[in-house]
């Protein structure tokens, strides 16, 4: 019986997940966020490259949000300012986000939706280091699962601040995490998911929302 | 003597038809051709207009636009295309007629004849990777308002799905195919003034090419 809880103890704990985050301010003043001033959090998509996980990049608005600081739906954003913001056309670099400025119209959208800061989240989750083997069989007299799989599950994100007003950026945050899962084959399927991208979503949403939490708190 | 009858009986010969046709149902159905109709709304684009009086022919051909990219896959892009192009168009140029084939607006500045030329489809079959991908091909040709050929230009789009678990195949071709035609009015809000043969007849009339 001992024996049995020590086994499922350290499956468990094999199951959690390690999160290190990193964060660079250039300034230890936080982000004042004024009145009517909100927030859209939006994925790095590279027009048949990559595309950060649209899932991913709503937990994270989802965290900031359930902190207070008014957060506009990536999509809505995205269709209020169309064509500035597809994959082919979204700006890489602050200097391109000024001359974009430079347009009255893309201005006054920018006003009439209050975006004051933009919060780029670039990043991917990946599985590797896949290992085992599970069978499962149906016959006549029933059906089962046997054996056992594992596989090892990283993600890095980086999220870089953008300041509207003033052109400036004002913070990066970096989460990196990872985890191994196990799927258990003892008739029944029994997995033992690491929430490797949860805990990314967690931490590094957290400590956005800190970024201007602060703020408020003084 | 028994006769045939007798030893194979109707009830048998009605069942194992039945069985048939029921079978010859499910693999027809099985093998049937998905029909991907694209939504045609699309947001209005923020560009400055131009002071130019364009022409935009929407033929029939265009208007009705449909593709087969790969078997038993057809992709109907007809009315999600010219919503699109209208509403580039509509915000590119201070002013815009669009017309069909018939005779073209005389006081127009400049008329844009565009023309799907192909739609090719990636599956996560083809590709190995959990998205689908739609590539779709335009040429857009210049005319004076008198029909003359003044040039023309290719111009490429790409849409697909976000990774991860999909609803339908259906449903991610749409959602592909609708990224590919806002990639194509982004193309166009930036290109349209850019591309040679529109930037050298802006030049020879003197107008301006700037914008975001």
């Amino acid at each position: 019986m001992k024996m049995a809880v020590a086994l499922l103890a350290l499956v468990l704990v094999g199951c959690a997940a390690n999160t290190a985050i990193d964060e660079f301010r250039p300034s230890a003043q936080p982000i004042a966020l004024g009145q009517g001033e909100r927030v859209v959090v939006l994925g790095r998509r590279d027009a048949g490259h990559y595309e950060t996980d649209g899932d991913f990049v709503r937990c994270v608005a989802d965290r900031i949000a359930g902190q207070g600081v008014v957060v506009v739906p990536e999509e809505a954003f995205v269709d209020a300012l169309y064509p500035w913001f597809e994959p082919r056309t979204a700006p890489k670099g602050l200097a391109r986000l000024a001359h974009l400025l430079e347009d009255a119209a893309v201005r006054e959208r920018f006003q009439s939706l209050g975006v004051r800061y933009l919060i780029w989240l670039d990043g991917h989750t990946e599985t590797r280091g896949k290992s085992g083997s599970l069978s499962c069989a149906v016959g006549p007299g029933g059906g089962g699962c046997f054996g056992f799989a594992a596989w090892d599950k990283a993600a890095a994100y980086e999220a870089v601040v953008w300041d509207v007003r003033d052109l400036a950026e004002r913070g990066r945050v970096r989460v990196d995490s990872s985890g191994t899962s196990y799927l258990i084959g003892a008739v029944a399927p029994i997995p033992l998911l690491s929430p490797v991208k949860g805990d990314a979503c967690a931490g590094l949403g957290g400590q956005l929302a800190a970024f201007f939490a602060e703020e408020e708190k003084r | 003597m028994a006769g045939p009858s007798s030893a194979y009986p109707p009830w048998r010969r009605i069942a194992e038809g039945s069985a048939l046709f029921l079978a010859a149902l499910l693999l027809a159905g099985c093998a049937g051709e998905a029909r991907v109709q694209v939504a045609d709304a699309f947001p209005a684009l923020i560009v400055a207009p131009r002071p130019v009086k364009l022409a935009l022919v929407l033929d029939e051909r265009f208007r009705t636009a449909a593709a087969q990219p790969v078997k038993g896959v057809r992709i109907e892009l007809g009315a999600a295309q010219t919503a699109l192009f209208r509403q580039a168009f509509a915000a590119l140029a201070e002013e815009l007629r669009v017309v069909d084939e018939g005779r073209l607006p005389p006081d127009s500045d400049l008329v844009v004849r565009p023309e799907l030329l192909e739609v090719q489809l990636a599956t996560p079959a083809d590709t190995y990777l959990n998205v689908y991908e739609v590539w779709l091909k335009y040429r857009v040709a210049l005319l004076t308002s008198g029909g003359e050929p003044l040039g023309e230009w290719q111009m490429a789009a790409y849409g697909r799905t976000p990774d991860g678990l999909l609803r339908s195949r259906e449903e991610a071709i749409r959602r592909a195919a609708t990224v590919a035609l806002r990639d194509a009015g982004a193309k166009l809000a930036l290109d349209f003034y850019r591309a040679p043969p529109v930037a050298a007849w802006l030049a020879r009339n003197a107008l301006e090419v700037a914008g975001p």
